[in-house]
């Protein structure tokens, strides 16, 4: 049986001497959501970094049976594997336009098939389109954005190479509440309807509890627990799982 | 956007500079090499605007025709070190590793030494005049650009966007030219303007110290030296030619800094 979507086996990274994931475990179907939970420290966005091929590691990394290791000459490879990371002042390059980023990208890998210039221009407008901009953020820098609208366009990025799994490093973190759940809902759709891999990367469990199909549970370097959301929230295995789901803050209902 | 008044004050110095070192040399009123012994040493007038040096030729067309010269070698002078040090800041700053390390190594070690020792010691080895401050800018003035780029793009290789443009499949030549030159080229252009200031003034502090451009070719510099013994009798002598150092450096530096709000991010 061949099997689909990113595996992760064993996955060891060494930052400075010092071993940040000690051989971590974790697999996510295409189109599935999974949530990647863990305090602060615990290794979260080493597991992306590795993932996407910007920090090396030893173990094993296959995408739909492949095994891509730290291996990432080829451009296709990268290409098949988008991060959203985490801060969205530094994620667009502050003096290109986001139309000249996006059919960059369009253009090196063909994309849409076939198509030229206006191809890729309607392309580029279809892909703001998806994430919520209007084409006329195309001709804009990204100082023009607010912190939301990056995420955004950097989600747009992301989707414009048609990437096969997609790392969302805390998208939402440094935005405001009332935009989180946009952006949020935007990473899970699209995944789910492009039927692309997603590991979300929070330390929030709400988070989780809104669009993630599974949990892993990452603490100091190791996975403890790997379990369906529902379950995961209803019947935590390990007790760190459980002072986690403690450690939530509730917002009582007055009487 | 309004224009900063510096950019304006600085750009129409330099404009003037340049004017007069292309059309200057056409439209002197006197030949700049004529000597009239008899007519030496005169003070500013209608027919000599500057005066006379010791040999009586025209200190106005000297320093004009001078301008063309000394703005020649600094602006051929300060090209090879511009590009090669952004290219190696560049390359340096993005790849890291021991590449950058030995870099480093070698811009610490050449800005150990004073500056101006390393081009006089160059320039009476390779040879005085045009050649040996080409030849000398050549070997150290890549350093400034090499150390400052380096610096810039270090940091910013470590931002979002840089890993971005590489995994979206890009090659590392595209992320360097495509994406993070035109975020340290701002940089290194004010350091260009600033670097062909320095270069004048090494060239007149060269040709003041003999090493620089040989006479009877005018040159700012050797007006100043040869004028020198005169300052307290006869003041217009070095006087006016180092004017022509001021208003150009002034000039420059307007502009440089000018240039430095302009590409500063919005």
């Amino acid at each position: 049986m061949t099997e689909a979507g990113l595996v992760v086996e064993g996955l060891r990274v060494t930052l400075g001497g010092r071993e940040i994931l000690h051989g971590v475990d974790f697999a996510v179907a295409p189109g599935r959501v999974v949530g990647l939970v863990g305090e602060s420290g615990s290794g979260k966005t080493t597991i992306a970094r590795a993932v996407a091929g910007f920090v090396s590691s030893r173990g094993s990394i296959r995408l739909d049976g492949t095994e891509l290791g730290g291996d990432r000459r080829h451009r296709t490879v990268r290409r098949s594997i988008q991060l959203v990371p985490q801060d969205p002042y530094t994620t667009l390059n502050p003096r290109l336009r986001i139309g000249r980023v996006l059919e960059e990208l369009l253009g090196l890998h063909r994309l849409p098939p076939g198509g030229g210039r206006t191809a890729r221009r309607a392309r580029a407008v279809a892909l703001m389109e998806q994430v919520g901009l209007d084409a006329a953020a195309l001709q804009r820098r990204p100082s023009q954005f607010s912190g939301g609208q990056r995420q955004r366009v950097a989600l747009a990025r992301a989707l414009a190479v048609e990437p096969r799994v997609l790392l969302a490093d805390e998208p939402t973190s440094s935005l405001d509440v009332s935009v989180q759940r946009t952006v949020l809902d935007l990473v899970a759709g699209l995944s789910r309807d492009a039927g692309v891999a997603t590991l979300l990367i929070t330390h929030d469990l709400s988070v989780v509890h809104a669009v993630c199909d599974e949990v892993v549970v990452l603490r100091a370097g190791e996975v403890v627990e790997t379990a369906p959301a529902d379950r995961f929230f209803t019947a935590p295995a390990h007790p760190y799982s459980r002072r986690l789901l403690a450690a939530v803050p509730r917002l009582e209902a007055s009487p | 956007m309004r224009r900063p008044p510096a950019l304006v004050a600085g750009a129409v110095m330099v404009g003037i500079v340049v004017a007069v070192a292309l059309l200057g040399p056409l439209v002197v009123p006197h030949d700049p090499f004529l000597q009239d012994l008899s007519g030496g040493l005169q003070p500013p007038s209608a027919t000599h605007w500057f005066g006379t040096d010791q040999l009586g030729r025209d200190i106005f067309s000297r320093v004009v025709v001078a301008t063309r010269t000394d703005l020649r070698i600094a602006v051929l002078a300060a090209t090879a070190p511009f590009v090669v040090g952004v290219g190696v800041g560049l390359v340096s700053g993005y790849a890291g590793g021991y590449l950058d390390w030995l870099v480093s190594r070698v811009v610490d070690t050449v800005i150990a030494f004073p500056f101006y020792v390393l081009v006089i010691a160059i320039v009476f080895a390779a040879g005085t005049g045009e050649r040996g401050i080409l030849i000398a800018y050549a070997i150290v003035g890549w350093i400034p650009y090499a150390r400052v780029i380096r610096a810039r793009t270090r940091a910013l290789t470590r931002q979002g966007w840089v890993d971005a443009a590489r995994g979206g499949g890009l090659s590392h030549p595209r992320v360097l030219v495509v994406h993070l030159l035109p975020n340290v080229i701002g940089q290194a252009v004010v350091l260009l303007m600033t670097e062909i200031l320095l270069i004048m003034v090494a060239v007149v502090t060269l040709g003041y110290l003999g090493l620089g451009v040989q006479p009877p070719t005018p040159d700012w510099g050797t007006m100043i030296s040869d004028g020198q013994p005169f300052l307290a009798t006869m003041w217009w002598i070095p006087t006016l030619p180092g004017l022509a150092v001021v208003f150009t450096g002034i000039g420059l530096s307007l502009l440089g800094d000018g240039l430095a709000d302009r590409w500063r991010l919005r």
